[in-house]
């Protein structure tokens, strides 16, 4: 009977001490103790650089709809001294976010990002090459931290470091703790993997549907592979790639009937074409009447901006093949 | 009436018409690299540029205005490395095109036409795609575009060489031939890779730019360009003889063949230089030449220093023009040059009469 009482004794001091201890830690974390923040970033040779932040940075270049839009998503407008590169318009529920903004028309000179006097810049692994704003040490050496979204080819080519939606996620988080947010951001993250799980849940122990995802690049179609996003999303969704299993070499007219994917994805964008003129190129196309996504009406169109380093887009990313796959989830 | 003055053969108070035009053209080109410096897209005061510059050079003035921040920044690492980069190309280019014209006896030469230019965009394509290179981490592709350049001039040399001696026909015609295997090896090589931002990043730099200029490069570059052009002005003897052709010089005494191997190699190191800094920037180098002969004649004492200072100073306001001429975007640089240099050259052409290496036409 000792014994027990001792026992219970030990159990809640400890349990005691792990309450506080906790306390005391949540206590620290809510003050400015979440700065000094070290993240892994790359410069443009493709190596690894750690950045560190003292604090929130205040004056920041955005780069692209990965990096604007997460930014303006978790209320950080006031933070944007720069933007461009956006790939069409803004996300609708964002508009009002980013009449805030100073968008700019063109990519600004390297001189004009200068005198901005930015302390961090978010952009692609593209951003930091000489023509545009040079490598990141540049940068780094005037007190302003770089990051470079993970997907843009920030760790090296496709073929050695797939694009996934992971780092998709890793890319919304890292802003998070940049701009000590991170409760927004796991936000984000979640309500994108809750929609995968629900996903994942409802095909478990059904054959996987066989699908393409192409670009019509006129003489022949460019391939959204395993090691691209765009062959990820569906992947991760449960459905097998019919072309771009192990590659994303480009394939021709003969090669997409023979495959004959049960469900067929055409990339559109921003001044190449519409939705309906990438899914009219197949459906119209004699051609490809004998492929069963034509028959069946299975062709669809998917944003080249919701799986190209989509950042918040990943979720309509997801959407868009969850929806054309498996309808029957979405009545 | 007033005598027009003769540049060819003329004096100006006793002094030959050639040296007054140097001396003359390096005043020009320290003016222009002065006023290129104060323009470009942010708008900064000019006494606030050349504060920057005082502070930088002599230590003259306040260093927290002038030694660091923003506008210290765009002057002294963005817009001044730029300008010393486009003295350093230009010149370059222009003597390696005067040189050029003098090894192979042709007017149609320019510093690229031993396929150096394709070479190089060989050795850049396969950098870019292939990856060739990455131990030399982000100057991978200049420095493989810098190696594909000399060894495609070895080879040229070399075929050239293959069952009797070089001469100016045998040189244009390896050159010719390797030049057409090189492309055709980058066609394939960017065709198979179907890589989009591959293409662009090779589009990007077969076209030229000078935007990639870094003071730990043209500490190198220029000094090397200046004692290359240095010896070329003190060649211009054997450079004179090269345009009266192998014959008359083995009658008066002098075997071309090992000048021209030397002179091959010194100006493949310096256009390898030029590419590995600023991408293949045509034109320069076949047209500056040109039009100096028009004005100075052919003589390469006057030729190689004036066609020098012309390429610098030519190849800087070419810069300021591409980086001004279309609003918040940069016209690459060979484009332009090409795109306004042609039409000038072509009324000159016209307008003058002119002769190569003795006939006139």
């Amino acid at each position: 009977m000792k014994k027990l009482a001792a026992l219970l004794l030990v159990g809640a001091m400890t349990l005691g001490v792990g309450i506080v201890g906790s306390a005391e830690e949540a206590a620290t974390e809510g003050q400015d103790s979440h700065y000094p923040v070290t993240i892994t970033t790359y410069n443009y040779s493709q190596e690894p650089v750690e950045i560190t932040f003292e604090k929130a940075p205040e004056r920041v270049m955005a780069y692209a709809n990965s990096n604007i839009e997460a930014m303006l998503k978790m209320g950080l407008a006031d933070r944007i001294v720069m933007a461009w590169g956006l790939d069409g318009e803004v996300k609708d529920e964002l508009k009002d976010e980013f009449d805030q903004i100073e968008y700019l028309d063109a990519w600004p000179t390297k001189e004009e990002v200068v005198a901005a006097e930015p302390d961090f810049i978010a952009a692609w692994y593209s951003s930091f090459g000489d023509d545009r704003l040079g490598d990141v040490d540049f940068w780094h050496e005037r007190g302003c931290n770089t990051y470079m979204s993970l997907n843009s080819a920030a760790m090296g080519p496709a073929s050695e470091f797939p694009r996934k939606m992971e780092y998709e996620f890793e890319d919304i988080l890292n802003l998070g703790k940049i701009f000590d947010c991170e409760d927004k951001a796991q936000e984000i993250v979640d309500e994108m993997q809750a929609e995968i799980a629900k996903v994942q849940e409802h095909v478990k122990d059904k054959t996987p549907l066989t699908v393409a995802v192409l670009e019509n690049e006129g003489d022949s179609f460019r391939v959204y592979g395993t090691e691209t996003l765009g062959g990820n999303i569906p992947e991760s969704l449960g459905a097998e790639l019919k072309l771009g299993g192990e590659n994303s070499e480009n394939v021709g007219a003969e090669d997409l009937v023979a495959a004959d994917p049960d469900v067929l994805f055409m990339v559109d964008y921003d001044g190449f074409k519409t939705g309906e003129e990438a899914v009219a190129d197949i459906t119209e196309d004699p051609a490809y009447a004998s492929l069963s996504a034509v028959k069946n009406g299975k062709v669809f169109s998917v944003n080249l901006s919701q799986v190209y380093c989509s950042g918040i887009r990943t979720y309509d990313g997801i959407m868009t093949f969850a929806k054309a796959l498996y309808p029957e989830l979405y009545e | 009436m007033k005598r027009k003055l003769d540049l060819k053969n003329g004096i100006v108070h006793g002094t030959p018409a050639y040296i007054v035009a140097v001396m003359t053209l390096l005043v020009l080109l320290v003016l222009s690299i002065l006023t290129a410096v104060t323009i470009g897209s942010v708008d900064l005061s000019v006494s606030d540029v050349y504060g920057v510059i005082l502070y930088k050079l002599f230590g003259i003035g306040d260093p927290d205005v002038f030694g660091a921040g923003a506008m210290s920044d765009i002057v002294w690492f963005i817009r001044l490395p730029r300008i010393m980069l486009a003295t350093a190309v230009g010149m370059g280019l222009a003597v390696a095109g005067v040189v050029m014209q003098a090894i192979v006896k042709n007017p149609i030469a320019d510093p690229y036409i031993l396929g150096i230019s394709s070479g190089a965009s060989l050795g850049a394509t396969a950098a870019i795609f292939l990856g060739v290179g990455a131990v030399f981490g982000s100057n991978s592709i200049g420095i493989c575009a810098f190696i594909g350049a000399f060894c495609i001039s070895l080879l040229v040399q070399m075929t050239a060489n293959i069952g009797g001696r070089a001469n100016s026909i045998r040189l244009l015609l390896a050159g010719t031939a390797l030049s057409s295997v090189c492309s055709a090896f980058s066609n394939f090589i960017v065709y198979i890779g179907g890589d989009r931002d591959g293409i662009q990043t090779v589009t990007f730099w077969l076209m030229g730019s000078l935007a990639g200029a870094k003071w730990e490069n043209i500490a190198v570059i220029l000094p090397c360009v200046v004692v290359v052009t240095l010896f070329f002005c003190s060649q211009y003897r054997i450079l004179n003889m090269m345009l009266l052709g192998d014959d008359v010089s083995i009658t008066l005494g002098t075997d071309l063949h090992r000048y021209r191997q030397v002179y091959l190699l010194v100006s493949a190191l310096v256009i390898g230089f030029a590419v590995y800094s600023a991408g293949i920037i045509g034109f320069v180098g076949l047209i500056i030449p040109h039009v100096v002969r028009m004005f100075f004649g052919t003589d390469h004492k006057k030729m190689v220093p004036i066609t020098a200072l012309c390429g610098s100073i030519f190849l800087i306001w070419a810069d300021v023009a591409c980086r001004t001429i279309i609003p918040k975007q940069e016209v690459p640089i060979g484009i332009l040059v090409s795109m306004i240099g042609a039409p000038c050259f072509i009324y000159l052409l016209v307008r003058r009469s002119y002769g190569f290496g003795g006939e006139r036409s």
